[in-house]
C-alpha cells in the first residue's frame, strides 16, 4: 500500500537513517530510526547529520556519540512535555476557579452554604458561619419543621438584628432620626455578605465597605470605654489599622482608607456632628475626647518644632552671628511666670451655669530689687475686645510676687455670655520683666595687636595669650527669663586706633522660652565703659537720653516712647523676634579707656525692661440642657 | 681565723686610702633661660564677697644672672568692678644670681582691691587681675672660640679647631645666645675672624626695646612695641662691629647677626688658640600673669 | 726525723753548689742601646698646672723632658707653649724655651738625660670681660733636631749567579733592623744581589708619633706654633746624611733624593735605593751597612686647664 501523501503545509520530514553497509552489531536499527525520527521534528539538522554518520563506513565509531545525543534530546523532550502538561493543568484549574462563584457546587444536606469567603480561605468567615449554622441547626432547626419556616425565620432573624443594632446605636448616642437607616444599612450589609444571596459584586462592595469603616468602628468601640487615657489608644489603634491595610491589602486600598479617615476625622473638628450626636452620651464623650487628643498632639508637635527651630536658630547665630551667649547660672532654672495645670471644672455646662477655667499661677523669684506684678485675665479666644466675653478672675487679677509663689486662679464666665456650643477660653498672665546682660571687652592698641600677630603668624594667635588670659573669646552673659539678650563687639581684643571711632556693639534679642510673647519693651539701658561714648543706636541719635562720661560709664536709658517706637515698631505687637540693635560708639578719652595700661579690661552692660505675656487655652462646651 | 684576717686586711686597706682633695664646685650662674619668675601667692584671695576687699600677693624672684634695676610692675584690673586701694604701678629692683647669691633676689608684691558691686540680677562675677612686670635686662654670653689662622691646616697638631659652638643651656637670661659660628676669613697672610651669632627668646615673656621697658607697662605705644635687643660683642677686649644692631627678637624665632672687626687680623705668629668671645644683649622684657577672681553676691545682699 | 735529716742535707748541698760556682769578676757589659722608637719624651709635671685655677693667679707650668733616644738633644732645640689667649694668660714667652742639653742613651748609659722646663705666666682678671670660665687646651710643642743611626749586617755576593759549588758564607737577604732609638727608624734593608752590583732597598718609617721635617735651623724655626708653619716641601723630609758599607760611602748612589739630599716620606714611610759595586772576584761576605738619617722632629702634648673667675 502506497504511503499516504504528506498533508500539505507540513515540512518534509528528515530522511530516516539508512542502515549502514556492515550493520550495527547488537543494535536494533528500526528502533534507533524511530527514536531519531521523534527527535528530528525538533532538531532536523542533527537528525540529518546522524543519519549520514550512521550510513557511512564509520557508523560504529559514531554510534556512542549519537546514542548519547539521543538520550539527551529525549530527556529534553520529556521535560518539555511535562512542563506543558503542568501548564495546561494550571490553566484548567484556574478556569475552574473562575467559573466556580457563578455556579455554586451542590452541598450536602445540613452542610453550610459554600460562600466566596470559604473559597477565599478566610477562617474567620468559616468560623462565623459555622457558629451561625450550628446554632441554627442545634437550637432552632429542631423546633422548626424543615422547609417550612426557613424563610420566615430568616426574616425574624434579620428583624431581630436590625432591632438590636438600632438599640445599640441609640444607646451610643446616635440621633434617633438617623438611627434607623444606619442600622438598616449595617444589617443588610452583614446579611448579604454572610448569606451570599446577592450576586458577587455587591458582596465585594460590602466587604470593601467593612474594610474601610472597620477601623473607624473599632476606633469608636475603644472610645466607648469611659477613661480619658483610652482616647489616645483609640487614636493609636486607628493609625495602626490604616497602616496595616496599607501594608497588607496594598497601596490602593490603603490610600482609600486613609482618605476616608482623614475626611471623617476632619469633620470631627467642625460642627458637623453637633446635630448628630447626643451631648453627654458616650459617643459624644468619645468625639470630644478624640478632639482633645488630636489638639494635644498638635500642640506637642507645634511646641516641639518651636523648640527645635529656636534652638537651631540660637546655635546658628552662635556660630555665625556677631555675638555669643552664655547664660547666667540661674538662668537655667525656670525663672519667671508659668500657668500650669490649666483645666476646666466641667467640660459641659448649660446656659444657666458658669464656665470655670482654673490654673496654677507660679512664679520663681529672681535677683532684682523690683517686685514682679503679674496681671491675669481671661476671655473667649478671638473676642478680647468684647467686654462681656471676659471673665472674672478670683481670688484677684493682680499678683505681686517677690519670692517663689504659687497661687490658684479661677476664671468664671457666665455661660450665657458665651452662648451654646463649643468655646475656647484663654487665660493670660502678663508681667513686666527685666533681663540684664554684660559682655567683657579687652582693649588693646592696634599696633600692639599687629606686632603680636606678626611675631606669631600661626593661625588663631591671640595677643591675649601673652597676658596669660584664659578666656580669650568672652561671650555675653545674661540673666534668665523669657528673653535672651546677646551682645557682641566682633573679634577680641578690641583694637584701638588713633581714630575716634570706637567698637560697634551688636545687641540681639530673641526668645528664651518656647511660650509667650514679647508685648512691649518699656526701657533699654545700655552702658559702655568709661572712655567710650554712644553716638547712635540703630542709626538714631540718642545723645539726649545719655549721661556719664569722664571716668564713669557712659549710659543711655532709652525709655522714651519716641525712641522705643523707632527701635520696636508698634505695628509689630507682639514684637517679632529675633531683633537686632546696633550701638555705635566713639572714643571719648583714650587715656581713661586704656587706663595707662597696655591692656584694658572693660564691660558693656545692658538692662532691658519689657512686658511679657503667657497664655493658655481651654475648651468648654455649652449646651442648652444636660441629658437626663 | 681566715675571716678575721680578711676583715683586718680590709680595714687596713681602707685606712690607707689616700684622701682625694675635694675641690668645691662654684655655683653655675650663667645658665638657664629665665629672668623674673612671678607667681600668685597661695594667700591671695581668689574668692570674695561683693563689696569686699581682697589682697593680692605676687611672689617675684630674679632667677637670671642679671640684676633688675628700676623695673616696673603693673596690675591690670577691671576698674568697673575692682578699685585698687594701693598703688597699681610701682618700680622695683631685684638682684640677679651671683657667686654670693646663687639663688637671686626675691620679693613679694602686694595689691589691695575693693569690689564696688556686680550687676543686679547676677549672683556671681568673674573678673581677672593681670600682673605685668616690665624691666630692662641683659644677657651675657661668653664662650670659647678657636682662632685658627692655619686655615690650610699645615700644622695638624692644634690645640683647638674652629667649629660652631652650641649653647643650649642659656646664659641666665630669657634671650639666649644659642649658637656661634666662627669663620676665619683669610685676609692676606692672616685671617679675620667673623662670628655669626644666633639668639632666641627662650623665656616666657616678650622682648621689647631696652629703652621701652617702662613704657611697656604704662601702655605707651612706639618704643615699647619694638622687639629689639642692643648687641655688644668683644674679642680679646676689643669691641666687634655687629650687624644688624640692634637685632630684632620676635616671638621665639631664632635670629642671626654677624660680628667682626676689620682690623683684627691674626697671622701665623698668633698661632692657634682658644679665645673668649663675649656677647652682651641689652633689651627690655615683659612678663605677664593672670589671676581669675570670683565675686559672689550673698542672697539678699544690698548693693555696695 | 729521717725526713728532717734529708732536708738539711739537701740544703747543705745547694749552698755548696752556689758557693762554689765561682765569682767571676763583674765587668760592665755593653748594652744594645739602639732600640726604641722615641726621641724626646714630654710630660707635664703633676699639678703644674693644676686642673682648676682662678683668675688673677700665676700660671705655673712645668714640663719634664726626657731623652729616650740615642741622640743628644741640646741647644737650638726649643719647646713652645701655645693654645691660649695671650690677652688672658700673659707673660708666657712665645718664642719658646730652649731645651737643655740632654744626652741620648749610649752603650754605657742606659737612660738618657732628663730635665724640666718651666713656663710662668699670669692670668688676667675676668671681671671686666664678663667671663665666667675659661678652659684653654695648653699645647706644649717640642721642636728638635735628631739623628737615626742604623747599622744592618748585610751579605754582599758579587757573583750571586756564579756556577760554583763553593759554600757561601752568606746569602743576600732582607735584614730587619727594627728601631734604633729614634723616632725615625730604618725598619729593614732589602738586599738585591746582582753581578758586580748589590742594591740595597732601605725602608724608613716615622715611628715616633710626631712630625718629621727637614733638618736645618730655618725649618726648626718654622716648627714653632707661632710661626707661619712648615710648608708642604718641608714636612716629611729626611736628610740621608750617610750610607756606608765597609767604610765606603755610597750615599751618592742613593735615590730618590732631592737636591739637598733629603728623601720624602709618604704616609710616614719611604724607601731609598742605594748601590754598592763590590769587586767581582770577591767572595760573598757579611758587612755592616751604616745608615745615618738627620731630620727635625716635632712632638706635642696637651693639657686642659679650667680657669674660673673669682671676682
Amino acid at each position: 500500500m502506497p504511503d499516504a501523501p504528506a498533508p500539505p503545509g507540513r515540512p518534509p520530514a528528515a530522511p530516516p537513517p539508512s542502515a549502514p553497509a556492515g550493520g550495527l552489531p547488537g543494535m536494533d536499527i528500526s528502533q534507533l530510526q524511530n527514536r531519531i525520527k521523534k527527535i528530528a521534528a525538533r532538531h532536523p539538522l542533527w537528525a540529518a547529520g546522524a543519519a549520514i554518520k550512521l550510513a557511512g563506513p564509520q557508523a560504529t565509531a559514531f554510534l556512542p556519540g549519537i546514542l548519547a545525543d539521543i538520550a539527551r534530546f529525549e530527556a529534553e523532550i520529556e521535560t518539555q512535555e511535562r512542563e506543558k502538561a503542568a501548564a495546561e493543568e494550571r490553566k484548567r484549574e484556574e478556569g475552574r476557579r473562575r467559573e466556580a462563584p457563578s455556579a455554586p457546587a451542590p452541598s450536602a444536606p445540613g452542610a453550610p452554604a459554600p460562600s466566596e469567603h470559604a473559597g477565599a480561605d478566610s477562617k474567620l468567615w468559616r468560623f462565623s458561619k459555622s457558629v451561625f449554622h450550628n446554632t441554627y441547626d442545634l437550637l432552632l432547626k429542631p423546633l422548626i419543621p424543615p422547609g417550612v419556616g426557613d424563610k420566615v425565620l430568616r426574616i425574624f432573624l434579620i428583624s431581630g438584628i436590625l432591632a438590636a443594632v438600632y438599640v445599640v446605636l441609640s444607646k451610643l448616642g446616635l440621633r434617633t432620626l438617623y438611627n434607623i437607616p444606619i442600622s438598616g444599612l449595617l444589617v443588610v450589609a452583614v446579611v448579604l455578605s454572610v448569606y451570599q444571596i446577592a450576586p458577587g459584586p455587591i458582596t465585594t462592595f460590602t466587604r470593601n465597605l467593612l474594610l474601610i469603616f472597620g477601623g473607624i468602628g473599632g476606633f469608636f468601640a475603644l472610645s466607648m470605654i469611659p477613661s480619658p487615657i483610652i482616647y489616645v489608644f483609640a487614636t493609636a489603634f486607628l493609625a495602626a489599622y490604616v497602616g496595616s491595610v496599607w501594608l497588607i491589602a496594598g497601596r490602593k486600598k490603603g490610600a482609600i482608607i486613609l482618605l476616608v479617615n482623614l475626611v471623617f476625622f476632619g469633620l470631627l473638628f467642625t460642627g458637623v456632628y453637633i446635630g448628630m450626636v447626643e451631648p453627654g452620651s458616650r459617643l459624644h464623650n468619645a468625639v470630644i475626647g478624640q478632639q482633645q487628643v488630636f489638639n494635644d498632639i498638635g500642640d506637642f508637635f507645634v511646641g516641639f518644632w518651636e523648640t527645635l527651630w529656636s534652638g537651631g536658630r540660637k546655635a546658628y547665630f552662635k556660630l555665625t552671628g556677631p555675638y555669643e551667649l552664655a547664660v547666667e547660672e540661674n538662668s537655667q532654672q525656670p525663672l519667671g511666670v508659668y500657668l500650669e495645670q490649666v483645666g476646666t471644672t466641667s467640660q459641659f455646662v448649660t446656659m444657666e451655669d458658669t464656665v470655670n477655667v482654673f490654673a496654677e499661677l507660679r512664679s520663681r523669684a529672681f535677683k532684682t530689687d523690683k517686685e514682679l506684678v503679674i496681671n491675669v485675665d481671661c476671655y473667649e479666644e478671638g473676642k478680647y475686645e468684647l467686654k462681656d466675653k471676659h471673665g472674672a478672675i478670683t481670688p484677684r487679677s493682680n499678683f505681686t510676687v517677690a519670692e517663689d509663689e504659687q497661687a490658684p486662679i479661677d476664671c468664671n464666665i457666665a455661660a450665657f455670655n458665651l452662648g451654646p456650643g463649643s468655646h475656647t477660653v484663654t487665660l493670660e498672665a502678663t508681667f513686666d520683666f527685666q533681663t540684664s546682660s554684660y559682655l567683657r571687652g579687652y582693649f588693646m592698641e592696634q599696633a600692639q595687636i599687629r606686632s603680636y600677630k606678626r611675631q606669631h603668624p600661626e593661625e588663631g594667635a591671640n595677643p591675649l595669650e601673652a597676658f596669660g588670659i584664659a578666656d580669650r573669646n568672652p561671650i555675653a552673659v545674661y540673666t534668665g527669663g523669657p528673653l535672651y539678650v546677646g551682645m557682641g563687639v566682633g573679634q577680641q581684643p578690641i583694637a584701638i586706633t588713633n581714630e575716634t571711632y570706637g567698637p560697634t556693639l551688636t545687641i540681639t534679642i530673641d526668645r528664651n522660652w518656647p511660650e509667650g510673647d514679647l508685648i512691649k519693651v518699656n526701657s533699654l539701658n545700655i552702658a559702655v565703659p568709661p572712655g567710650l561714648k554712644i553716638s547712635k543706636v540703630s542709626g538714631w541719635q540718642v545723645d539726649k537720653y545719655c549721661s556719664g562720661g569722664g571716668d564713669k560709664e557712659y549710659s543711655c536709658v532709652l525709655n522714651n516712647v519716641e525712641i522705643l517706637k523707632r527701635l520696636f515698631p508698634v505695628d509689630e505687637t507682639p514684637v517679632r523676634l529675633r531683633k537686632n540693635i546696633r550701638v555705635e560708639t566713639m572714643i571719648a578719652d583714650r587715656g581713661v579707656l586704656m587706663a595707662k595700661s597696655p591692656l584694658s579690661i572693660r564691660s558693656f552692660k545692658l538692662t532691658m525692661d519689657y512686658n511679657y505675656r503667657i497664655k493658655k487655652s481651654q475648651s468648654v462646651t455649652i449646651k442648652e440642657k444636660l441629658p437626663t | 681565723m681566715k675571716k678575721m684576717v680578711f676583715v683586718l686586711l680590709l680595714l687596713v686597706a681602707c685606712q690607707f686610702q689616700v684622701p682625694t682633695r675635694k675641690i668645691p664646685e662654684s655655683p653655675v650662674i650663667y645658665t638657664g633661660t629665665s629672668a623674673l619668675e612671678a607667681s600668685f601667692n597661695p594667700a591671695t584671695m581668689g574668692n570674695l564677697i561683693m563689696c569686699q576687699q581682697a589682697d593680692i600677693y605676687v611672689d617675684v624672684k630674679n632667677v637670671g644672672a642679671s640684676d633688675i634695676n628700676n623695673g616696673m610692675y603693673s596690675f591690670i584690673t577691671e576698674d568697673q568692678y575692682l578699685v585698687p586701694l594701693t598703688e597699681r604701678q610701682k618700680k622695683f629692683s631685684l638682684e640677679g644670681k651671683s657667686q654670693f647669691n646663687p639663688k637671686g633676689g626675691f620679693d613679694q608684691i602686694h595689691l589691695r582691691v575693693r569690689n564696688t558691686g556686680i550687676l543686679p540680677q547676677f549672683e556671681t562675677y568673674n573678673p581677672e587681675i593681670i600682673f605685668q612686670a616690665c624691666y630692662k635686662y641683659s644677657t651675657f654670653a661668653s664662650t670659647q672660640v678657636c682662632i685658627d689662622p692655619d686655615i690650610a691646616n699645615l700644622n695638624p697638631r692644634k690645640s683647638c679647631r674652629s667649629e660652631p659652638v652650641l649653647l643650649p643651656n642659656g646664659q641666665g637670661a630669657p634671650v639666649a645666645v644659642t649658637k656661634i659660628e666662627p669663620y676665619m676669613v683669610p685676609e692676606g697672610d692672616g685671617v679675620t675672624p667673623v662670628f655669626a651669632i644666633f639668639v632666641q627668646n627662650l623665656g616666657p615673656g616678650a622682648v621689647v626695646a631696652h629703652e621701652g621697658a617702662e613704657a611697656a607697662c604704662k601702655g605707651d605705644s612706639g618704643l615699647a612695641l619694638l622687639n629689639f635687643a642692643n648687641v655688644r660683642a668683644s674679642l680679646q677686649n676689643k669691641d666687634l662691629k655687629c650687624d644688624p644692631n640692634p637685632v630684632k627678637v620676635e616671638g621665639s624665632q631664632e635670629r642671626r647677626f654677624v660680628c667682626q672687626r676689620k682690623d683684627m687680623l691674626f697671622g701665623p705668629s698668633a698661632g692657634t688658640f682658644s679665645a673668649v668671645l663675649t656677647v652682651q644683649l641689652d633689651y627690655g622684657y615683659v612678663n605677664s600673669l593672670a589671676l581669675p577672681l570670683d565675686i559672689a553676691r550673698l542672697p539678699g545682699q544690698e548693693p555696695c | 726525723m729521717k725526713l728532717m735529716k734529708k732536708s738539711v742535707l739537701v740544703l747543705f748541698f745547694l749552698l755548696v753548689l752556689i758557693g762554689c760556682a765561682g765569682r767571676k769578676a763583674e765587668q760592665p757589659q755593653p748594652v744594645d742601646f739602639r732600640t726604641g722608637t722615641q726621641g724626646l719624651y714630654l710630660s707635664f709635671v703633676s699639678n703644674l698646672p693644676p686642673p682648676k685655677l682662678y683668675d688673677r693667679e700665676p700660671l705655673n707650668i712645668m714640663v719634664q723632658v726626657e731623652n729616650k733616644g740615642t741622640e743628644t738633644v741640646g741647644p737650638g732645640d726649643v719647646v713652645f707653649l701655645s693654645g691660649f689667649d695671650t690677652s688672658i694668660i700673659t707673660d708666657i714667652p712665645l718664642q719658646g724655651v730652649d731645651i737643655p742639653t740632654l744626652e741620648g742613651r749610649g752603650p754605657f748609659l742606659p737612660q738618657g738625660g732628663v730635665d724640666t722646663i718651666s713656663f710662668r705666666g699670669r692670668i688676667q682678671p675676668f671681671s671686666s670681660r664678663r667671663i665666667d670660665r675659661y678652659v684653654p687646651t695648653l699645647l706644649l710643642t717640642a721642636c728638635y733636631h735628631y739623628e737615626t743611626i742604623a747599622s744592618a749586617q748585610v751579605c754582599i755576593d758579587p757573583n750571586p749567579f756564579a756556577p760554583t759549588s763553593i759554600q757561601k758564607v752568606c746569602t743576600p737577604s732582607t735584614v730587619s733592623t727594627g728601631s734604633q732609638g729614634a723616632p725615625i727608624a730604618v725598619t729593614s734593608v732589602e738586599v738585591e744581589a746582582a753581578p758586580q752590583k748589590t742594591r740595597f732597598k732601605i725602608n724608613v718609617q716615622n715611628v715616633g708619633g710626631g712630625d718629621v721635617f727637614r733638618a736645618g735651623a730655618d725649618a726648626l724655626r718654622k716648627c714653632s706654633p707661632y710661626a707661619a708653619g712648615l710648608t708642604f716641601d718641608e714636612v716629611d723630609f729626611i736628610r740621608l746624611a750617610d750610607v756606608s758599607i765597609s767604610n765606603i760611602h755610597i750615599t751618592e748612589t742613593c735615590k730618590p733624593r732631592d737636591n739637598s739630599g733629603h728623601l720624602r716620606l709618604v704616609n710616614g714611610q719611604a724607601s731609598i735605593y742605594c748601590e754598592y759595586g763590590a769587586p767581582p772576584e770577591q767572595s760573598p761576605f757579611l758587612t755592616p751597612l751604616n745608615i745615618v738619617l738627620q731630620y727635625g722632629y716635632r712632638q706635642s702634648i696637651a693639657r686642659q686647664v679650667e680657669i674660673r673667675a673669682v671676682s
